[in-house]
């Protein structure tokens, strides 16, 4: 296969940068590794500034035309971009050549299902088999095939193969258009290309390194992103934060912020985004009749996103200056019990919690450093890819014909991911021939 | 004309719940011919559908299958002599919120694509027309945001950059250091002016300001004026950059000693003195021996409600570089804000033994002998001290440069709360504003970073070109027209339009009396609608969502609804394209059940919906009526969401005022993935007319 350029991770960077390329007159290859694109935005469901949908995407003016400005991720028609190619299930395993001439081999696992699929889920209804959501943290469960959220793209349903037991392949009789391929292996495909996008993303550190938060030993000690997937109206609870332990609404959270960020035992790097969802999270509980207390050390709403934080407070959010210094939770009524140092005035004391949202330090996503290495990219000691520091460039890299976008270099907003996704479409085309 | 109607079953599998064979014959009694298929979104369905269309001769063909935000870019790519669609969507909207009830399901299926038919017969055919765009752009603005996107456009366009000043460079300037890694910024800066000058693509104008602007997009005339060789010029272009950037506000108002005593600065002050490599207390010419930092100055309070996001981090960077050259600094602050690895600066100042004191600073007195007392709050301890040092340089608020608020009046730009340059859609289309062809590149839209300029610049460029390369094409966006018999001149539309996309033009009449008549400029509209809405005397219509297409579709829908005896309660709801009819989509796609009696009808925007329409939907008889649009601050055009809820106010009280329950008219504001909102508002409205009882226009 031969594109002008390949993009590693169909996040929201990722995505912007190829929407771009292909208005610019580019071929563009994606490679996803789950199987749909989206990224962390999927799982996230709102995002500031706008507090709507994280999956919105800019317009794809060469199809769209003058019509609207930005579209939802299922209704982008991505997919159907000529000169967009998606890779899902796919990893980079080796890069070779230079600027205009790479050459990029590639690991695609088996979806069991092929272009055919026509999203009638007709074999989600089929299939027997009950598993865990782990999209949802396990919270609810989906089938053995399945479609990955109701905005997924490619609009194709997969087959997670090692969770079919003692099945009679029941999705694929009832598949109407023989979508459905259980011979299907994985494939290496080779592309080539000119030049390589890196947005790669980034992920939630896992707190349970923190042991004074509990967190993976208690039930309603949970993070971010897992509150966000409760607020989520189509998601496990529908839209209801709950308590984990026993599934009941819950009635007041905690929040704790820099969790392993901005600290000398795990990350000394402070998140950057983290305060302001944090923020944006405490509104939409507070519109839901939630009491709110957050834990910080300096509220970084930085620009005109202070409005979160002057909102919260008019909202009546609680705000602790101190950090949670330790959790014990009571066996039977699983509530928790807070030691909170209130920094202020250097006084300890104890609250009693349902439910407790620690917000972790960002980190590269799983996976980067791996890709550093096949590129030879440098990356910070964070893990982060660093931009060329001599250029004082954050998406152009030391390599010619490679750049980076989004989280992948820093973690940051969606408005920022999708500038660098879009600044490095004029990057390449110049360098590019 | 002929409309035909394909409809598809997904599969056979939607065949269980919607009885298509009652379809078929209820469609074949209009004598419209009608094909089923059952795999319309793959290749050898859309093979079906164009031999159907071709051996029909099919001019307008309704479609009823899944949702069109899958189907409808492959449909419209691959039946380019179908002149007009109209879509049902019977999976998401239908079938699978309804999947309990077979039955009505069924009979939903047929009043819906019946409406459509019948909004097909009276929708006209609509040319489509394209503007060029001039090849080149000019940029607004030489500081580092206006260069680069100088740089990136000129490669394959022509540019001109305006600067104000005598010198590029805009703010960096006076820098010397920057953070990350102690980059002498300087360097950088002249290399970018070198390449800059030397490129034949660019003209750079110093010493030049803009006097006017006229044309639309892709052909504005700019009038520039360079007073220092007296010359005026005409330049045209095709696109506009506004890198106007930031200054320091003066905090003269704040009784800071600012302006009061000369050793009250700014870190702009102390950032040239620290790039000089000299700095001295202003009064006495003398290395001071302590300086305090006093950060938030003039902001995150009443006079900016805003943080600048930057001034922590540079502030920082200035104390250690005073530290290093010893000199005691002392900040104090509010919150400190050095995101990502500034906070490595906040932990090397601590380290190196800058002092931090959380308290924003709140005066500074000036004492006989010129010296500085400042009472300081520490509101961790609670401790108040008051400090004498030789020096305070306050970070004060970050302000967009001076005579950007009267360039964006000129360019019909609007203004944010902070007053920085409003983008379109701050998620996801930062350098975009709300005008076409106008552009947004660094601190202009909001303070950032010198590398965050740079991006937002080049994104800027990538908008830029992509606008010059593609041209304007109005068949997609549907613009209104207006009936000049009709127009009154009341400029109600010119009023509600926020993308200045209409105007009044003077007209003389034979009796020379002056008249004048709306006038809409297609290279400016959005298609939104709003205009159409508020038209008092109905000149204003917008192609394809004319209000004959709409109350047509109102009455067919009405009629079938009777036809089909249907007996529950009809509640009409009118969606926006955007996420309205999409939340209905993923209510559909996330397994959401709904009360099947509702009824949708799209318009573009709910903007596009006036009084007219819901009192038209009462009239024909519907029990309720739904409104379903984006949250005003998440509209798709801007104002059409906030237009209609003044429209669904305004409705309301007439209802009041005629003795017809209010309570039967509702809206609800919701983005794509608030489903429940949609299945709620439904709920809701039931109730509603179960406690107040059918329509009786019925
Ligand atoms: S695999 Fe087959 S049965 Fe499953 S959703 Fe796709 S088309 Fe339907
Ligand atoms: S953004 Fe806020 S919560 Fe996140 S690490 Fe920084 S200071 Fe902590
Ligand atoms: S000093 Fe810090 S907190 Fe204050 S406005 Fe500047 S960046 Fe924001
Ligand atoms: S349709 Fe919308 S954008 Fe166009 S003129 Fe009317 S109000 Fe303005």
């Amino acid at each position: 296969m031969e594109k002008d350029v390949v993009i590693i991770g169909g996040g929201i960077a990722g995505t912007h940068a190829a929407i771009e390329l292909a208005d610019l007159g580019r071929t563009v290859a994606i490679i996803e590794r789950k199987a749909s694109i989206g990224g962390k935005a999927a799982q996230l469901g709102r995002f500031f500034p706008t507090d709507d949908c994280a999956l919105c995407f800019s317009l794809c003016t060469s199809m769209f035309k003058s019509r609207g400005f930005r579209k939802c991720l299922y209704r982008s028609n991505i997919e159907r971009n000529p000169n967009i190619e998606i890779l899902t299930l796919s990893e980079v395993t080796e890069v070779k050549g230079a600027i205009g001439n790479f050459t990029i081999k590639i690991k695609q696992q088996p979806r069991y299902v092929n272009a055919n699929c026509i999203g009638c889920l007709a074999c989600v209804d089929a299939c027997p088999i009950e598993v865990p959501n782990e999209f949802n943290f396990g919270w609810n469960t989906r089938k053995a095939i399945y479609l990955p959220f109701p905005m997924a793209v490619p609009h194709w349903v997969v087959v997670n193969r090692t969770d079919c037991r003692d099945c009679k392949e029941e999705c694929k009789t009832a598949c109407p258009t023989d979508a459905i391929d259980f011979n299907a292996k994985a494939q290496d495909i080779t592309v080539k290309a000119k030049a390589i996008v890196v947005a790669t993303g980034f992920e939630e550190l896992n707190p349970s390194a923190l042991r004074e938060y509990g967190y993976g030993m208690y039930a309603n000690v949970i993070t971010q992103i897992q509150l966000a997937r409760m607020l989520d109206p189509t998601g496990p609870s529908q839209g209801i934060p709950i308590l984990p332990s026993n599934g009941e609404p819950a009635k007041s959270v905690t929040i704790a912020l820099c969790v392993g960020s901005r600290d000398s035992r795990y990350k000394e790097y402070c998140s950057r985004i983290c305060c302001t969802y944090s923020l944006k999270h405490a509104l939409m509980l507070k519109e839901k009749g939630v009491e709110v207390r957050i834990c910080f050390m300096d509220i970084r709403t930085f620009g005109e996103y202070e409005d979160y934080y002057i909102r919260s407070r008019e909202e009546g959010v609680i705000f602790l200056r101190g950090r949670i210094a330790g959790i014990e939770e009571d066996p039977i009524t699983k509530k928790l019990l807070l030691k909170i140092e209130n920094t202020m005035t250097s006084e300890f004391m104890e609250v009693e919690e349902e439910l407790v949202v620690l917000t972790p330090a960002l980190i590269p996503a799983d996976g980067s450093s791996k890709i550093a290495e096949i590129l030879k990219l440098k990356t910070d000691e964070n893990g982060f890819f660093m931009g060329n520091e001599a250029k004082f460039s954050q998406i152009e890299t030391e390599i010619p014909g490679i750049y980076i976008a989004g989280t992948a270099e820093s973690p940051k907003d969606i408005p920022d991911s999708i500038t660098q996704g879009t600044a490095t479409a004029i990057k390449i085309n110049q360098a590019i021939k | 004309m002929v409309v035909g109607v394909v409809i598809c079953d997904c599969g056979e599998k939607l065949g269980n719940i919607i009885k298509y064979d009652k379809v078929i014959n209820a469609i074949q009694e209009l004598k419209a011919p009608i094909k089923k298929i059952s795999n319309l979104c793959l290749a050898a369905g859309i093979e079906e559908i164009k031999k159907f269309v071709e051996s029909e001769s099919i001019d307008k063909l309704v479609v009823g299958a899944c949702t069109p935000k899958f189907i409808e870019y492959t449909l419209r790519q691959a039946l380019s002599t179908v002149l007009e669609f109209e879509f049902v969507i019977l999976r998401e909207h239908i079938a699978w919120p309804n999947k309990a009830e077979p039955e009505k399901a069924t009979k939903k299926a047929i009043i819906l694509l019946k409406t459509a038919i019948a909004a097909l017969e009276v929708k006209a055919k609509i040319d489509q027309e394209k503007y060029e765009v001039d090849q080149s752009v000019l940029i607004i603005g030489g500081g580092v945001a206006g260069i680069q996107a100088a740089l990136d456009l000129a490669a394959n366009v022509k540019v001109y950059l305006i600067e104000k000043d005598e010198n590029l460079g805009g703010n960096l300037r006076n820098m010397g250091k920057v953070f990350p890694g102690d980059f002498l910024i300087q360097e950088i800066l002249q290399d970018k002016i070198k390449q800059l000058e030397s490129n034949s693509n660019i003209t750079v104008y110093k010493n030049t300001k803009i006097v006017d602007i006229y044309g639309n997009p892709g052909s504005y005339e700019i009038t520039l004026e360079t007073p220092s060789v007296n010359s005026t010029e005409i330049i045209k272009t095709g696109a506009i950059i506004v890198a106007t950037g930031i200054e320091e506000s003066k905090p003269y108002h704040l009784d800071l000693g600012y302006g009061k005593s000369q050793d009250v600065i700014l870190q702009t002050d102390l950032a040239r003195m620290l790039k000089d490599g000299k700095v001295v207390v202003p009064s006495t010419g003398k290395k001071p021996e302590s300086v305090l930092i006093g950060n938030c100055i003039n902001c995150r309070d009443e006079n900016h409600f805003y943080c600048s996001k930057i001034c922590c981090t540079y502030s920082i960077h200035h104390a250690i570089e005073l530290i290093e050259d010893g000199i005691e600094p002392i900040i104090c602050y509010m919150d400190i804000r050095t995101p990502y690895k500034y906070e490595n600066l906040y932990r090397e100042a601590r380290e190196k033994g800058v002092t931090f004191i959380r308290g924003k600073l709140q005066s500074v007195e000036v004492g006989p002998n010129n010296e500085l007392i400042v009472p300081v709050e520490n509101t961790l301890t609670n401790e108040i001290y008051e400090l004498s040092p030789d020096l305070v340089v306050l970070s004060s608020a970050l302000v967009p440069a001076a005579g950007s608020e009267k360039l964006a009046e000129m360019l019909g730009l609007n203004l944010k709360e902070s007053c920085f340059i409003s983008d379109l859609y701050s998620k996801t289309n930062p350098s975009q504003t709300t005008q076409r062809g106008i552009f947004l590149a660094g601190s202009a839209f909001t303070p950032m970073s010198i590398q965050e300029s740079m991006s937002h610049a080049s994104a800027a460029a990538v908008k830029a070109l992509k606008f010059l390369r593609e041209g304007i094409l109005t068949r997609d966006l549907l613009v209104p027209t207006i009936d000049e018999d009709l127009c009154n001149g009341c400029a109600t539309c010119r009023d509600t339009c926020q993308f200045n996309a209409i105007t009044m033009i003077v007209q003389t009449n034979t009796d020379t009396e002056i008249v004048q008549k709306a006038s809409v400029d297609p290279t400016k509209c959005r298609g939104c609608g709003t205009c159409s809405a508020v038209c008092p005397t109905g000149a204003t219509q917008l192609a394809n969502y004319q209000r004959g297409v709409i109350f047509t579709k109102i009455e067919t829908m009405m009629k079938a609804i009777k036809a089909e005896k249907w007996e529950e309660p009809v509640i009409l709801a009118l969606t926006c394209e955007e996420c309205g009819s999409c939340g209905v989509d993923i209510a559909g796609l996330a397994g959401f059940e709904y009360p099947a009696n509702v009824f949708t009808i799209d318009v573009p925007c709910a903007g596009r919906i006036g009084v007219i329409d819901i009192l038209k939907a009462f009239v024909e008889g519907a029990d309720a009526v739904l409104i379903v649009q984006c949250p005003e601050k998440s509209c798709h055009y801007m104002f059409g969401s906030h237009n209609a809820n003044l429209v669904v106010q305004f409705t309301k009280d007439i209802l009041t005022e005629i003795g017809f329950e209010s309570s039967r008219l509702a809206n609800v504001e919701m983005v794509s993935s608030d489903p429940d909102k949609y299945v709620k508002a439904i709920q809701d409205l039931n109730k509603v007319i179960e406690e107040v009882g059918s329509n009786p226009n019925k």
